[in-house]
């Protein structure tokens, strides 16, 4: 089990991007072009890099943000800014100016984006579907950017394939962040590995729906000396429903619940049926951070994500300190900036 | 000049000379234009019928649950992720499926009245919808409860040429069928027994009535989703302005409701960068227009 999480880990964060970007040249830029496919193998053939963006994705758009080094160079047009406020309004200089074209789910303005002209729209897999018909007869073709499996190892993939589309500057950009995201997992790993006794931890995500086997929520998890109290217990891929009722059953040793789940610690902990639970007797009830864009996300800040978890399942194998310095010098890399504990909802 | 300069390029098959004009004038508010005008319509024709089939003028073209019914299609499509075009075939397949349950009913119990009819269509739609309530609970908070949410409030935003050639002929097949039988609707509004007395074959009328009215309601819904109040309101408008008589009134009715979805969905796509839903403004207009119609029929005696 250990072998293969190592593996999956180092896979995940160094060697998989890497191969990944020698694989993916596929005959690529000898003839001065630009030749990508896409998650769902269309074909796509630029003859320069391309320069903007649109898409409704908070994930896609954080990658394009970070491999526009933390601006919004490559962007033309946003999703759904309520969603992404805490962090961008920090970050973009021009987050005020960004033009809203949609939201996941709901129809893009078409008119918008023909004003604004990008080169085109990036869609994840899970809404692929609806894609081209959302962007019929804007002109603007649709890039199958992120997959519906998102996983740690997905992360670094996603990157590669958008920064291609960028061009060599991305691309080495790309590399950069790969590295620097890596290091943090790899220290975060390498400190709980040799933990015995591993608690067993629910993730929660609105109601009481719970993260399955499948999940990157799972894997953050097991990479930090945990367990997925819930795993085999439902069909895996997505946010399972359940009740309190087996949540109670399961008895988890520790409750994480998202921060866009809508659940505050008071809640969980004053919740009748969850009272019996090791989790709520013990007060381990803590908000996945962080407050300003969520750290279980497909996006490269899944690796504070894991150094968080790490450092609150093993206090005394990863310390406080450590996630901050992690914090501070990776939202460095990323965005340039840092920011308080306070800030980041650590605190 | 721009504006006619596009579309007469476009009928006449010439290169564009202004790309993003042509492209927002011919492949964005040409389709979603045509499609304003033809579901306004529909919809409105749909609603003015079963108002005169029934006798009642509270009656919508939801009321045999077709609305309900197209809703838990496009639900179940959305759910499983299909495509566009498979969502308009569940929610115009459920949406019949719904309103032949409404009608089986009736069979079922041996009472083929009017009032069997319209609580047939209650318990119909009461079922789907709590079939939709069931979906919306099951489905996924962040991507397909939105998708399902935005569907069941209407919009034409997605609707391209392909998806009205779709429907365009069950739309104007129904629609002249409709037209050829306004005056046996004036018939039929006289009460069942007069029909009968007269001649008319009451049960076969109602029914190619019902029908066509049917497949209109599901053939718009199926590809802008639920829009509410048209087929309630702009019937009672153009009885106030040219009087009960369905020869008269289903033309006007056709022309008022297809003015008032083309109006509302220019106003839905210029308010804000934002496409608004569709019932949101036709709720917004249609409800204290309908007050005010309501209080205008009185004072006219017409109610």
């Amino acid at each position: 089990m250990k072998t293969i999480i190592r593996r999956s880990l180092l896979l995940a964060f160094a060697l998989f991007g890497l191969c990944f970007l020698c694989a993916c040249q596929q005959g690529g830029q000898a003839d001065g072009k630009i030749h990508i496919t896409d998650v769902l193998g269309k074909e796509f053939t630029f003859d320069q890099p391309i320069s903007k963006v649109v898409s409704t994705h908070n994930p896609t758009l954080n990658h394009v943000v970070v491999l526009g080094n933390g601006t919004s160079k490559y962007l033309a047009g946003f999703g759904n800014k309520d969603k992404a406020d805490g962090l961008y309004s920090r970050i973009l200089d021009d987050w005020n100016e960004l033009t809203v074209i949609g939201s996941p789910g709901n129809p893009v303005n078409k008119e918008t984006i023909i004003k604004l002209h990008p080169d085109l729209a990036l869609v994840p897999e899970n809404l692929s579907a609806m894609a081209e018909k959302d962007y019929e007869g804007t002109g603007v073709d649709t890039f199958i950017a992120l997959p519906q499996n998102e996983k740690l190892e997905t992360i670094p993939e996603s990157s590669a394939r958008i920064a291609k589309l960028f061009g060599a500057e991305a691309e080495e950009r790309s590399r950069t962040v790969t590295d620097g995201s890596t290091k943090i997992v790899e220290d975060a790993y390498n400190a709980v590995k040799d933990v015995k006794d591993k608690p067993r931890v629910l993730f929660l995500g609105s109601g009481y729906k719970v993260a399955t086997s499948d999940m990157i929520q799972t894997q953050i998890i097991e990479a930090t000396g945990g367990q997925n109290a819930a795993a085999g217990q439902f069909d895996s891929g997505f946010f399972a429903n359940t009740d309190a009722e087996t949540i109670a059953k399961i008895n988890p040793d520790v409750i994480y619940y998202a921060n866009y789940s809508k659940h505050t610690k008071d809640e969980i902990m004053n919740d009748p049926k969850l009272a019996s639970t090791n989790a709520v007797k013990s007060g381990k009830v803590y908000e996945f951070p962080c407050k300003l864009e969520p750290w279980d996300y497909p996006t490269f800040s899944t690796a504070l994500g894991i150094a968080w978890s790490a450092h609150t399942l093993h206090p005394d194998l990863y310390s406080k300190d450590k996630l901050y310095k992690n914090c501070d010098d990776f939202y460095k890399l990323l965005y340039n900036k840092t920011f308080t504990p306070e800030e980041l909802g650590l605190e | 000049m721009d504006v006619i300069r596009s579309i007469g390029d476009f009928i006449l098959g010439k290169p564009s000379a202004d790309t993003s004009m042509d492209m927002v004038i011919v492949n964005v508010r040409l389709p979603r234009i045509i499609a304003a005008i033809v579901i306004g319509a529909a919809l409105s024709l749909s609603g003015a019928v079963y108002q005169g089939v029934f006798r009642n003028p509270l009656v919508s073209p939801d009321l045999l649950g077709v609305s309900n019914g197209a809703c838990v299609g496009a639900a179940i499509a959305i759910i499983f992720g299909t495509s566009m075009i498979a969502q308009q075939v569940f929610a115009f397949g459920f949406g019949i499926l719904a309103v032949g349950i409404a009608v089986l009913i009736p069979r079922l119990v041996r009472n083929t009245s009017n009032l069997m009819l319209v609580l047939a269509g209650i318990i119909t739609s009461g079922f789907f919808s709590s079939i939709m309530a069931l979906l919306k609970f099951t489905a996924s908070e962040d991507k397909e409860l939105a998708s399902i949410v935005y569907w069941q409030m209407g919009s034409l935003t997605k609707i391209g040429f392909g998806d009205l050639g779709a429907i365009l002929p069950i739309v104007v097949l129904c629609t002249i069928v409709l037209l050829a039988l306004s005056w046996r609707l004036n018939i039929l509004s006289f009460g069942e027994v007069e029909a009968q007395t007269l001649g008319m074959n009451v049960k076969r009328m109602r029914g190619i009535i019902i029908v066509c009215a049917s497949a209109l309601t599901a053939g718009c819904v199926c590809i802008s989703g639920t829009i509410g109040w048209i087929g309630l309101v702009i019937p009672h408008l153009a009885r106030l302005l040219v009087g009960s008589d369905h020869r008269k009134m289903l033309p006007i009715t056709i022309l008022l409701g297809s003015t008032f979805l083309l109006v509302v969905d220019t106003a839905c796509r210029t308010i804000s960068t934002l496409d608004i839903p569709l019932s949101v403004l036709t709720g917004l207009v249609g409800a204290p227009f309908y007050a005010w119609l309501l209080w205008r029929q009185k004072s006219a005696n017409l109610l």
